[in-house]
C-alpha cells in the first residue's frame, strides 16, 4: 500500500499551550481516515500543519510524499482542503467560485469545463450554477466548498467538520460522495463530531489534548474498549486519557 | 502571471457585485472635495470686534469708519467700559477690541501740527488693541490686519496734512514696497488646499481599501482557502493592490478634474509626469495598507491602525501646517512621510508647472520609501501567511 500521510512526533505549541502533542500516524492511499476529538483537542491545528498553513514547532510530516516544512508548494497542488468555516465568496455565483478555484489550481479551458461538469454532476450542483452563493442553503454551500476542493483531482482531501450543522439527509448524501471519492483512490482525512458518521471511516484516530489516545478501525475500537457504540468508546477513551493526564 | 490576473479579475468582480462600495468610492470623496475645498481656508475674515470709544469725536469716528468698512472685521458694538469689553471677550462674542483714549482727538491734532521745518514734540495718540490669543495663528493675522488698517488711517491723515503744505508723503517715505505674488496671484486658499485634499483622499482610499480588503478575507477565512491553493502570497498581494492602484489613479484624475473645472485651479505641469509621480507615491500608500493588513486581525484593528498612521501622515505632510514651521527633529521625521513629498509634488506640478528636473529629489524619496515599505509588507505578509 502507498502512504498518503505520515507524521512523526508532530508538535505545535502556542506559547505554553501544546495544541498538538507528538502526533505520530500513517494514512494509506484511498483510506477514509477519521479524526476525532473534543473541541480544542487539536484537530484543526493538526490539519492546518498537514496542509502547509502552519509550521510545526517540532517533529516532521510528509503529505503526498512531500515534506510539510520544506515542500509546502508541492503539497498545495496535490491536496484539497475544506475548512471548518465556509470560505468561498458569497457574492460570487456558484459557477464563478468553481471557475476561480479551478483557475487557482491551474485548470483552464476544456479541462476546467469537463472537471466542472464532472464535479457538478457528482455533487448535484448543476441546477445551482448561476445562483449567488449566499442565496443557496447551507448544506449546498458545503457541497460547493467540497466541489472547489476536489476540482483539481487532489490525491488527498482534508475535510474539517464538513457536515457540521447539516441536516441528516444531506449528511448521508455527503458521506456517499466521500465514499465514492475514496473508491476512486482519493485519500480522505476527515474530522467530525457525529459518531454515527465515523462508522463510515476505515480507521479512526481519537485525539485528547493534542495527543493521540486511540487509533483503530471502528470495529476494532468497539472490541478493545468493550462498547457497542462509538460514542461510548469515545467518552471512555477521553476519560481514560484525562485521568492518566491528571495522575501524571 | 495567470494567477495574478485571476486575483485581479476576482477583485474587480467583488467591486462589480457591490455597487454600494463603488458609490462609496466616488460619493464621499466628491462631497469632501467640495466642502473641504471651501472650508479649508486659512484666510482670517469677519473677526468680531468691539470698540471702547472714550473720545467719541469726529477723529475717532473717522478711524472707526476705516475698520468698519473692512470685510476682514465685523463690528459688534460699542462697549461702555473695559470691564464690559472684557466680559464680551470672555463670552466669546468678540475676538478683538479697539480702545480709544479720551484725549484721542487732541493728541492726533497735536501730532499733525507740522511745520515745513519740523515735527512737534511728543508721541502720537495711543490706541489699544486687544486680541483673543486662543487661536494663536488667526489672532496674529487679525492683529496684523488691524494694525495695518490703523497705520493706513494714520498715513492718510499725514498725507492730507502734507498735501496742504504742498508736499507728498510718498516722496518722503524711505521705502517703496512693490509686491509680486508668484503662482497664485489672488492668494486663493483653494488653490493650495484642494490639491492637498486630493492627496489625502487617494491616500485614504488606497491605504484603507487595500488593508480592509485583505483583512476582510482574513476574517471570513477566504484568505486561508486561497493560501492552500498553489497561489503564491505575492500574487494575492499584487492582485489586491493593483485594482486599488487603478482606482487611485482614477480618483486622482477625478479630483483634479473637479479642481480644474469647479475651483479653476490651473494644471501647468504635464499629465504623464504627474502619473509617474503618483505611481511612485502609491507604491508606499498601498504598501502601508498591506503592512497594516499583516498586523491587524480584525477590521476594527485595521481601522484603528490606519487612522493612527493617516493622522500622522496628514498633519506632518504640510497639508495645512507648513513643514518649515515644525521643530527640527519633527522635520526629520517628516522625511519618512511619503504624503509630504506627494503633497509638494502635486502642488508644484499644478501651480508651478514643475517637472522631473525640479522634483527628482521628491520622486527618488517617494520611490525609496515605497520600495522599502512595499517589499517589507510583502515579506511580512509572506511570513505571516506561511
Amino acid at each position: 500500500m502507498e502512504t498518503s500521510i505520515e507524521t512523526r512526533d508532530l508538535t505545535r505549541r502556542f506559547g505554553d499551550f501544546v495544541a498538538v502533542d507528538r502526533l505520530t500516524l500513517r494514512v494509506e492511499r484511498g483510506e477514509v481516515f477519521g479524526f476525532l476529538g473534543a473541541n480544542g483537542a487539536g484537530k484543526t491545528t493538526a490539519i492546518r500543519m498537514l496542509c502547509g498553513l502552519l509550521q510545526p514547532s517540532s517533529g516532521s510530516g510528509k503529505v503526498a510524499g512531500c515534506d510539510i516544512q520544506t515542500e509546502t508548494d508541492r503539497i498545495r497542488s496535490r491536496i484539497g482542503y475544506m475548512p471548518q468555516k465556509f470560505a468561498l465568496y458569497p457574492d460570487f455565483s456558484v459557477e464563478m467560485n468553481l471557475q476561480l478555484y479551478g483557475g487557482l489550481y491551474g485548470l483552464q479551458g476544456d479541462v476546467l469545463r469537463t472537471r466542472m461538469e464532472t464535479v457538478g454532476k457528482l455533487l448535484s450542483l448543476e441546477p445551482l450554477l448561476s445562483r449567488r452563493t449566499d442565496s443557496i442553503p447551507w448544506g449546498w454551500q458545503q457541497r460547493l466548498n467540497l466541489a472547489c476542493a476536489i476540482l483539481h483531482q487532489p490525491e488527498i482531501v482534508f475535510l474539517d467538520e464538513p457536515t457540521a450543522s447539516v441536516d441528516p439527509v444531506s449528511r448521508r448524501q455527503f458521506w456517499d460522495i466521500i465514499a465514492e471519492l475514496a473508491a476512486s483512490g482519493t485519500t480522505i482525512f476527515v474530522t467530525s463530531h457525529y459518531m454515527d458518521e465515523v462508522e463510515y471511516c476505515g480507521r479512526v484516530a481519537i485525539l485528547v489534548q493534542g495527543g493521540l489516545a486511540a487509533l483503530d478501525s471502528p470495529a476494532g475500537l468497539k472490541k478493545t474498549y468493550g462498547h457497542t457504540s462509538l460514542g461510548d468508546v469515545f467518552l471512555d477513551v477521553v476519560e481514560r486519557a484525562q485521568t492518566r493526564g491528571t495522575a501524571a | 502571471m495567470k494567477l495574478l490576473w485571476l486575483i485581479i479579475w476576482k477583485e474587480f468582480q467583488h467591486l462589480r457585485r457591490d455597487p454600494g462600495s463603488i458609490r462609496l468610492l466616488i460619493g464621499p470623496p466628491l462631497i469632501q472635495l467640495f466642502i473641504l475645498g471651501y472650508a479649508m481656508n486659512t484666510e482670517v475674515k469677519n473677526t468680531p470686534y468691539a470698540v471702547l470709544d472714550r473720545c467719541a469725536c469726529p477723529a475717532s469716528a473717522s478711524l472707526l469708519a476705516s475698520t468698519a468698512s473692512s470685510p476682514l472685521f465685523k463690528f459688534k458694538g460699542f462697549a461702555r467700559s473695559e470691564t464690559e469689553l472684557r466680559e464680551w471677550m470672555d463670552q466669546g462674542r468678540i475676538r478683538a477690541a479697539l480702545l480709544i483714549p479720551p484725549d484721542f482727538s487732541r493728541r492726533v491734532e497735536e501730532r499733525l501740527q507740522l511745520t515745513p521745518t519740523g515735527f512737534p514734540d511728543g508721541e502720537g495718540a495711543p490706541i489699544g488693541i486687544w486680541v483673543d490669543g486662543q487661536d494663536a495663528s488667526s489672532s496674529g493675522v487679525a492683529r496684523g490686519y488691524l494694525t495695518s488698517i490703523l497705520n493706513q488711517w494714520s498715513q492718510e491723515r499725514l498725507t492730507q496734512k502734507l498735501r496742504a503744505q504742498g508736499r507728498n508723503l510718498r516722496d518722503l517715505m524711505p521705502l517703496h514696497v512693490d509686491t509680486r505674488i508668484a503662482f497664485n496671484p489672488l492668494l486663493e486658499s483653494s488653490w493650495y488646499m484642494v490639491p492637498g485634499i486630493a492627496v489625502i483622499l487617494i491616500t485614504m482610499i488606497t491605504c484603507m481599501m487595500t488593508a480592509f480588503s485583505i483583512v476582510r478575507e482574513k476574517e471570513s477565512g477566504t484568505l486561508e482557502q486561497l493560501l492552500v491553493t498553489p497561489i503564491k502570497p505575492i500574487h494575492i498581494v499584487l492582485g489586491k493592490a493593483l485594482p486599488f492602484f487603478i482606482i487611485g489613479i482614477f480618483q486622482l484624475s477625478f479630483a483634479l478634474t473637479v479642481a480644474r473645472l469647479w475651483f479653476g485651479i490651473p494644471f501647468l505641469g504635464s499629465y504623464w509626469e504627474l502619473g509617474l509621480f503618483c505611481a511612485a507615491y502609491m507604491l508606499s500608500s498601498l504598501g502601508i495598507g498591506i503592512l497594516i493588513s499583516t498586523v491587524a486581525k480584525t477590521l476594527q484593528q485595521a481601522l484603528f491602525i490606519t487612522w493612527f498612521f493617516l493622522l500622522f501622515f496628514m498633519l506632518l505632510s504640510g497639508f495645512f501646517l507648513p513643514v518649515e514651521n515644525m521643530p527640527g527633529w519633527v522635520q526629520i521625521i517628516t522625511r519618512a512621510n511619503p504624503v509630504r513629498y506627494f503633497m509638494f509634488v502635486l502642488r508644484s506640478i499644478l501651480l508651478k508647472g514643475s517637472g522631473f528636473m525640479d522634483l527628482w529629489r521628491e520622486g527618488v524619496s517617494m520611490l525609496a520609501i515605497g520600495a522599502v515599505v512595499f517589499t517589507g509588507a510583502v515579506a511580512l505578509f509572506h511570513r505571516k501567511s506561511g
